[in-house]
C-alpha cells in the first residue's frame, strides 16, 4: 500500500499544477480576490499566509472523509452515487457564489452585509463566510469547496475505495490533497497579490472573467444534475 | 476517436500483425461515467486464444491529468478476460477516454501494453 500512498501523493502534486488550478483555481482566485477589495487595507502576511491554510485544510479535511467512506464501503459507485447529487449542487451554489463576488468585484454590489441583516441563522452564516472578517471563514469554504464535482479526485477515490479500510481509504486521499497543496497555496497567493496590487480595469476585468466562470459551474452543475 | 464503442466492440491488430487480435468491449451501453461497468478483452493469435497471467485495462484522458485509473480482468474463458470498474465524468466536460490494454504471459515479468482505444462516453 505504501506504493499507492506515494501514488497519491505525487498525483496530488502533479495534478494540483496540472489539473486543479484550472478546474479549481477560478473559485479560489475569486473568493480572495473577493475577499481582498480593491482599496482595503492588506491584511498581514500571517494572516494571509492562516487564511490560505485555513482553506486547503478545510478541502482536505472534505477529500478525506469521501475517501474514508469509500474505503470502508470498499465502493466508489457506491459513494459517489450518494455524494454525486450533493456534488452537482455544490457546483451550482459554488457558480452562483462566483457570479455574486464576480457583481460585487466589478462594484455593482457587495451584499453580504445585507444578507446579515436580514436575519435567518442560514443567511446569516453564508453572509459571515462570504463578507465576514474573520479567518475562520476560510475552513468552512474548503470544506464546500472540496465538494465540488472534479474528475482527478474522483479517481483517487477510486483508488481509495480500493485501499482496503476506512483508515487507509482516508489516508490515501488525505495524501493526495497534501499534495495538491503547493499549486492551490500558489493560486490563493497569486490571487492575495493580485486583489492588493492590480488596479482599476483590470481588477474589473478580473471580475468580469469570474462572472463568467460562475455561469459555466452553473451550467456545468445542471448539466450534470439533468444527467444523473 | 478510433473505438465507437457504444456500437460494439472495437478490434486491434498489435504491431500491425494480422494474425494477433485483441478485442476490447464495455457493457452495459451505451457506456457512461459514474457506474458500474464490465470491461472485456479478448486475445487471439492465429484463432486461437492467448493466455496471459495477468490482463488489464488502464483508463487515461487524453489532454486531462487524472490518477491512473486500473482495471485488473480476470479469465472468464479461454482468451476472454473481464472485470469490473467505473469511468469517472471529467467536469470539463470532455468525454474521450483512452484504454490501454496490458497483458503477461506466462514467463513474462511483467504485464507490457498491447493496445490502446480512443472511445467515447455518453454524457
Amino acid at each position: 500500500m505504501e506504493a499507492g500512498y506515494l501514488l497519491s501523493f505525487t498525483t496530488g502534486l502533479l495534478g494540483g499544477f496540472g489539473h486543479c488550478i484550472g478546474m479549481c483555481g477560478p473559485v479560489v482566485s475569486s473568493y480572495y480576490l473577493y475577499s481582498e477589495p480593491q482599496g482595503a487595507s492588506p491584511r498581514s502576511t500571517a494572516r494571509q499566509i492562516s487564511s490560505l491554510i485555513l482553506f486547503n485544510a478545510g478541502r482536505i479535511s472534505t477529500y478525506s472523509f469521501i475517501g474514508a467512506l469509500a474505503g470502508l464501503t470498499g465502493s466508489f459507485v457506491n459513494t459517489a452515487g450518494r455524494l454525486a447529487g450533493l456534488q452537482n449542487i455544490i457546483s451550482v451554489i459554488a457558480g452562483a457564489f462566483m457570479i455574486w463576488m464576480g457583481l460585487g468585484i466589478v462594484g455593482i454590489f457587495r451584499t453580504g452585509s445585507r444578507l446579515e441583516q436580514r436575519g435567518g441563522l442560514i443567511l446569516k452564516g453564508v453572509g459571515a463566510v462570504i463578507e465576514g472578517e474573520g479567518m475562520w471563514r476560510f475552513y468552512p469554504v474548503g470544506l464546500l469547496l472540496g465538494l465540488l464535482p472534479c474528475g482527478l479526485s474522483y479517481s483517487v477515490f477510486i483508488g481509495a475505495a480500493g485501499s482496503g479500510g476506512m483508515l487507509q481509504g482516508m489516508v490515501f486521499s488525505l495524501l493526495f490533497g497534501l499534495g495538491t497543496v503547493p499549486a492551490m497555496l500558489l493560486v490563493g497567493s497569486i490571487s492575495l497579490v493580485a486583489g492588493r496590487k492590480v488596479r482599476g480595469l483590470i481588477y474589473r476585468a478580473g471580475g468580469i472573467a469570474v462572472i463568467a466562470l460562475g455561469i459555466l459551474f452553473v451550467i456545468r452543475g445542471i448539466r450534470a444534475i439533468a444527467a444523473v | 476517436m478510433d473505438c465507437q464503442i457504444d456500437s460494439g466492440p472495437c478490434s486491434r491488430a498489435p504491431g500491425g500483425d494480422p494474425l494477433t487480435r485483441i478485442i476490447f468491449d464495455i457493457k452495459p451501453k451505451p457506456v457512461v461515467p459514474m457506474k458500474r461497468l464490465r470491461f472485456s478483452v479478448t486475445a487471439m493469435h492465429g484463432g486461437k486464444a492467448i493466455e496471459a497471467t495477468h490482463v488489464s485495462v488502464s483508463l487515461s484522458m487524453p489532454g486531462m491529468y487524472m490518477m491512473e485509473n486500473n482495471i485488473p480482468l480476470r479469465r472468464v474463458s479461454d482468451g476472454r478476460y473481464e472485470g469490473e470498474g467505473v469511468i469517472v465524468r471529467c467536469t470539463s466536460g470532455r468525454r474521450v477516454w483512452r484504454a490501454d490494454i496490458s497483458l503477461r504471459r506466462p514467463g513474462e515479468d511483467r504485464s507490457g501494453p498491447v493496445a490502446s482505444f480512443h472511445f467515447r462516453v455518453a454524457p
